[in-house]
């Protein structure tokens, strides 16, 4: 399509806008803001879409404000080998008017000539590709959508092998993809109802499995149980075979009883013949084992009583020892009665001698301590002469220190008076003095006073003199006080007295240490008492006990007569001693003597004992003797010995002739096998029970199994098997037929698609290529684009850097948006072909761009229609060989 | 003296291919068979039926499927003398000797155990299997020591393959024929009715030894299955030599089992496919087994799949023999023009279709014949892409 000519009337704020366009080339249509550029691709928009009559809301906008004209639009185009000029009023008096001049001329009006100017751009025109090369101001600046425009796909085929092919090639694609949905999802992963269906062949599989296996159980049960039938009726005929052998033995041993009733018989009789000989040769024995106790019993009884003659004199003699053992004993005990009684008299005089010096000690201690004790008063008495103890001498010396330092207040308080004057006479309380070379100090000390050359001075002390004065007669009156009290004379005296009480007071501790060191360890009243009861029992005239003492009771002669007595002591002491191991000895002897006669005692009961016991012994040995003699004496009465000997050979003989049956008859037996016929007998029987026993056990099997067969025999097995044969052969059938029909969808699919994108693969190129050519007008020679399969430009390489679309720049994006448009205007161009249409587009880009841009639209012009709208000339000044058309406001 | 000969009426029967409710209607027709051979027993005058053995399919039938036989003995009116198989032999299984069976059969069914059978002034002897595996031809056993008697008329019922007849080797149990008709022609025996072979067969040259095969078919390859036999031997009496026995064969079976081999390489072809499916007599139940060889175009093939698609709603069952059919689809440029594609959609068919026929191009270039029997060698990928240009046939062609 070529747009010749544009004319719009009363459009929109356009009152007249006519253009004429270059039909190849480049036309840059120059006008103001506003006055209507855009005006014009919407009125040629009208003119082809709307109906004169519309009142569509872009129709109704183009009305122009307050003029009553109508809006009119005409354009003069070339479709193809159609050329027409179009024209539509609208608003008032809407008319469309159709002059088609060639390539033979044709009139139409009104709807008419709107459905036929359709029919031929229909027929010429990729109308949708004229809309998708547009660039329209106000418009998103984007790539043109140029997928699958037929004419497009068209041009592009004509440089290619391969068609892109249109609507029903795409539609036979979306039906493929849709029947490849029905099979497989979009991740190619097989549905679940193809799963399902394995799952239903596999299914299948096994409930035949299972059921065959049932089958052949039921057929392994069913030969099993035609064994055990078999078996049965064997088992049977040989249970019958047993009972009959079993009665055949128990017959045979019937009739071999008589045989073993004999030989039973002639047994019993050799066991009473037997018994009855070992009788009579008991009865022997018994006979001969009487005469021999009595003899036994004779010469007992002899022996007894030779026992019992020894005993007695055994007796006798032990009579005779008792008796002297007795005599040896009364000595011994005179002899220590003797000397017990000595012992008693050496004790006693001892014990006096012991007394004594006792006594003597505890006098010697007495009158120590009596010593001491008198000291010891001395002493305290002396100390009590004493007052001034160490308090009161350092009260005194203190009072003496008071009156001192009182004094010397006094003193120092009191005035002192220098008298010079040698020569001079003084009077004072003292009395009178003569002052010597030096001068006579005096103090005036309270009351003092002296008198010279008939002047007397006294001192007026000062109160604080006088008070001083008065401290002083004070300590001096206390310490006179206490030194009376003390009774001593002033300090030294008081000392003097310490000193004495002191000395007092360390004599008395002298004589109390003495006393205390008498009385330790001595209980002195246990002494006094022993003193005064030996005076008591022995007056001082009595000398016998001790050698006595003088009546002074000095301690040096009792020392003396103490030591005697001890002498004494000890050899009393001595002879005691001596008594007591004499007596000891004697003690001894009366022992012996006592145990030997005890001895002798207790032997001579013992042999009285013997006595009585062998006595004894012997009278019941007699008692025996009779007793048994008199019981062989009844015995013979019975049976004398003779006939007992008799009846024992008789019984011998008698035991042999049993025994002699007894074996023969068991001979007889033995020959007649009825040993042996017992035991078939027992066999037999054994037989016949083992057979009932496994007869029992078949049938019972064979219940068993005829239970099992008739209740598996009802379930219909093999037609369940049969089903579940066909059921799984329809399973897998479908199973396979499923897979069939999604292997073809798939196959199809991906055949289709894999053509279709080779196919458009193949036709991208040349639209690339174009545009490539196109680029490096713009970016310089060693520009890339890429092209994606939807024909978006998808990337711009540009010195080695490749970028995405969407992450160029304004300025570029701008520039391959053209450029796109012009390279697909450029290969479309031809008959289908539509012009392209910039409005007011390369506002991002920078002059050298600029540049390059208008060599690229002038290549473009040089095939194709290519329009541009602009309110800014400069911008496409370098278009070579464009044409300007101004339009006017 | 009539009597009829039947055989293998293997009730309880099912076959995988039948759909559950076209084998429920050829499960019916096979007790309807006993029926109806009661009819015909009864239209000519027959004295007794015998059955040569495989009366019930197995000894684990169901039920239900004993009552029904039962149900429709009852409907017999004549004495029925049934013979155990090897598919219902006697043993501990057995569903003739079992319990209910004595139980439930009417009085006028009995079952052959061996023992001879005194019935409407015949013996009738039998050779019952009594096992699955038969170590012995119990034919012979059954007819051992066998001596013709005047006036004895006597008839032989017995199962199994008999020798020099197909079998590829004869076994320990197959029945003797040569010792069989020695006794036809002394005289000792005057029919011997077999079972075992389901298409009705004269054996040997007496004329009295006869299969009379299954009543109803019970697969493809039979030859002539669906009757039964009515033995006339005469009346007893009429003159020696005994008159020639005369079998007449009546057909009571209404199903069908048929075998069918096409090639299709045209739209010719392709009708007279159409045809012969069109014409098959009682479609509901005929089972037939298709085999399709040949090269199609697409649309041919879309054809012959819906062809075969409304066969199968009518027929008791179709199957097609996979192992002996062979389409190939072969798209033209008609085809593909017709479908209105162009560019890549085309190039893509294009691109299919030679994959559709790679294999056996590459077999061709190796020098092959291009497949056996008529079958070019396929690959799963050929297979592939013709089931993918026939979905694109359908798909494009959706409009």
């Amino acid at each position: 399509m070529r747009l010749l000519r544009l004319r719009l009337e009363s459009f929109r704020g356009v009152a007249m806008h006519e253009v004429e366009l270059a039909p190849t080339g480049v036309t840059v249509v120059v006008g103001d803001n506003e006055v209507g550029k855009t005006s014009l691709v919407d009125a040629l928009d009208l003119l082809l879409d709307q109906y004169d009559s519309s009142r569509h809301k872009r129709v109704r906008q183009t009305q122009p404000v307050g003029q009553d004209a109508p809006t009119v639009v005409e354009a003069e185009v070339r479709a193809g080998r159609y050329r027409f000029t179009y024209r539509k009023q609208f608003h008032r008096q809407p008319s469309t008017r159709l002059v088609v001049h060639e390539p033979a001329p044709e009139q139409h009006a009104g709807r008419e000539a709107h459905d036929r100017a359709l029919e031929i751009l229909g027929e010429e025109v990729d109308l949708p590709l004229w809309r998708a090369l547009r660039l329209q101001q106000g418009v998103p600046l984007d790539q043109a959508d140029l997928e699958a425009r037929t004419s497009l796909a068209q041009a592009l085929d004509a440089t290619v092998v391969e068609s892109v092919g249109g609507e029903r090639e795409e539609t036979l694609v979306a039906r493929a993809e849709a029947e490849f949905g029905r099979y497989w999802t979009p991740t190619g992963a097989v549905r679940t109802e193809g799963r399902a269906l394995e799952a239903d062949v596999e299914e299948g599989a096994r409930r035949v499995s299972a059921l065959e296996a049932s089958v052949a159980e039921v057929e392994r049960v069913v030969d099993a149980l035609g064994r055990v039938r078999a078996d049965t009726a064997a088992e049977r005929g040989a249970g019958e075979r047993d009972v009959a052998a079993l009665a055949l033995a128990e017959a045979r041993v019937e009739a071999l009883r008589e045989v073993v009733r004999d030989a039973e018989r002639t047994r019993a009789e050799l066991a009473a013949a037997s018994s009855a000989h070992a009788l009579a040769e008991q009865r022997v024995a018994g006979r001969a084992a009487s005469r021999g106790r009595l003899v036994e019993v004779v010469e007992e009884v002899a022996e007894r009583r030779g026992t019992a003659e020894v005993a007695a004199q055994d007796e006798r003699e032990a009579h005779e020892r008792v008796a002297a053992a007795g005599t040896v004993l009364d000595e011994a005990l005179e002899e220590q009665a003797r000397r017990r009684s000595l012992r008693a008299a050496v004790a006693r005089q001892e014990e006096q001698a012991r007394e004594s010096a006792e006594v003597d000690r505890s006098r010697g201690l007495v009158s120590r301590h009596d010593e001491a004790l008198a000291a010891a008063s001395a002493a305290e008495r002396a100390l009590a002469g004493h007052r001034v103890d160490d308090a009161a001498l350092a009260e005194v010396e203190s009072l003496h220190r008071a009156w001192t330092a009182a004094s010397a207040r006094a003193g120092s308080a009191a005035p002192v008076v220098l008298l010079r004057g040698p020569g001079e006479r003084v009077i004072t309380a003292e009395g009178e003095h003569v002052v010597g070379d030096d001068p006579l100090e005096l103090r005036l000390a309270g009351g003092s006073w002296f008198e010279v050359g008939g002047i007397r001075v006294e001192g007026r002390p000062t109160p604080e003199q006088q008070r001083a004065e008065a401290d002083e007669r004070r300590c001096a009156a206390a310490l006179a006080a206490s030194c009376h009290d003390l009774g001593v004379e002033g300090l030294d005296g008081a000392m003097a007295g310490a000193h004495a009480r002191r000395a007092a007071q360390a004599e008395q501790d002298r004589a109390r240490a003495a006393l205390q060191q008498l009385a330790a360890g001595e209980d002195l009243g246990a002494a006094r008492r022993r003193v005064t009861r030996w005076e008591e029992a022995h007056p001082p005239s009595d000398d016998r006990a001790a050698p006595g003492r003088p009546a002074d009771g000095s301690s040096a002669e009792g020392a003396d007569a103490g030591a005697v007595t001890r002498a004494a002591a000890e050899q009393a002491a001595r002879a005691l001693r001596g008594a007591e191991e004499a007596l000891v000895a004697a003690g001894q002897e009366v022992a012996t003597a006592t145990s030997r006669h005890e001895s002798a005692r207790a032997a001579l009961d013992l042999a009285g004992r013997r006595l009585v016991e062998a006595r004894a012994a012997a009278d019941a040995a007699a008692t025996r003797a009779q007793l048994v003699e008199a019981e062989l004496e009844r015995e013979r009465a019975g049976a004398g010995d003779e006939v007992l000997r008799a009846r024992v050979a008789a019984s011998a003989d008698d035991l042999a002739a049993a025994e002699r049956r007894a074996a023969g008859a068991a001979d007889a037996v033995r020959e007649a096998g009825v040993e042996g016929a017992e035991v078939e007998a027992v066999v037999a029987r054994q037989r016949r029970d083992d057979g009932r026993k496994r007869l029992r056990a078949l049938e019972d099997e064979s219940g068993a199994l005829a239970a099992v067969l008739e209740a598996r025999g009802g379930e219909g097995l093999v037609e369940e098997l049969a089903e579940a044969r066909a059921a799984h052969e329809r399973a897998r059938r479908a199973c396979v037929s499923w897979e069939r029909r999604a292997t073809a969808a798939r196959t199809l699919r991906d055949a289709l698609d894999e053509a279709r994108r080779e196919a458009h693969l193949a036709y991208v190129e040349p639209l690339r290529a174009q545009l490539q050519r196109l680029a490096a007008h713009v970016f310089g020679a060693d520009v890339r684009v890429d092209v994606g399969p939807d024909l978006r430009i998808a990337s711009r390489t540009l010195g080695g850097v490749t970028v995405p679309f969407e992450q160029l720049s304004s300025g570029a994006r701008e520039q391959l948006a053209v450029l796109g448009r012009l390279a697909c205007a450029m290969l479309v161009s031809g008959g289908s072909g539509v012009p392209v249409l910039l409005d007011d587009a390369l506002g991002y880009s920078d002059p050298q761009r600029l540049d390059g841009m208008a060599r690229a639209l002038a290549a473009a012009g040089e095939s194709c229609q290519v329009v541009v709208l602009t309110c800014v000339p400069e911008r496409y000044r370098l278009v070579a060989g464009a044409s300007t058309q101004r339009l006017r406001g | 003296m009539r009597f009829l000969h039947t055989a293998d009426w293997q009730l309880g029967m099912t076959r995988h291919y039948l759909s559950p409710e076209a084998q429920a209607r050829s499960t019916e027709a096979r007790f309807e068979a006993v029926r109806a051979l009661g009819r015909v027993a009864r239209e000519h005058g027959c004295a007794f039926v015998v059955v040569a053995g495989d009366v019930l399919e197995t000894n684990h039938v169901g039920r239900d499927v004993v009552a029904r036989a039962c149900e429709a003995l009852a409907e017999v009116p004549v004495p029925v003398l049934l013979l155990p198989g090897n598919h219902d032999p006697l043993d501990a299984g057995s569903v003739l000797a079992s319990e209910r069976f004595r139980r439930l059969a009417p009085s006028h069914v009995q079952v052959l155990d061996g023992e001879p059978v005194e019935v409407a002034g015949v013996q009738v002897l039998s050779a019952p299997w009594r096992s699955k595996r038969p170590v012995e031809d119990l034919a012979a056993r059954a007819c051992a020591g066998l001596v013709p008697e005047p006036g004895v008329r006597r008839v032989l019922v017995a199962h199994g393959a008999v020798q020099s007849f197909g079998a590829a080797e004869p076994g320990a149990a197959t029945i003797d024929l040569a010792a069989l008709e020695r006794l036809v022609d002394a005289g000792a025996l005057d029919a011997v009715c077999l079972g075992d072979r389901h298409s009705t067969t004269e054996v040997g040259r007496t004329g009295r030894v006869w299969y009379s095969g299954a009543p109803e078919p019970t697969d493809h390859d039979e030859l002539d299955p669906g009757n039964v036999l009515v033995v006339d031997l005469g009346e007893p009496g009429e003159g020696t030599p005994r008159p020639p026995a005369r079998v007449t064969r009546v057909r009571v079976g209404r199903w069908s089992f048929r075998r069918t081999h096409l090639e299709v390489a045209s739209d010719e072809d392709v009708d007279l496919l159409e045809e012969v499916l069109a014409s098959l007599p009682d479609k509901s139940r005929t089972a037939l087994k298709l085999s399709v060889v040949g090269t199609l175009s697409l649309a041919q093939k879309a054809r012959v799949d819906a062809l075969l698609e409304h066969a199968a709603d009518l027929l008791g069952a179709l199957q097609v023999w996979e192992r002996r059919s062979e389409l190939v689809v072969r798209p033209d440029a008609v085809d593909l023009d017709a479908l209105g594609l162009t560019g890549f959609a085309r190039e893509a068919a294009e691109g299919l279709a030679v994959r559709a026929q790679a294999a056996a191009a590459a077999d061709l270039a190796a020098g092959g014949t291009g497949g056996e029997r008529g079958r070019p060698p396929v690959t799963a990928d050929a297979v592939a892409a013709q089931d993918a240009l026939s979905l694109l046939h359908r798909l494009a062609a959706a409009g």
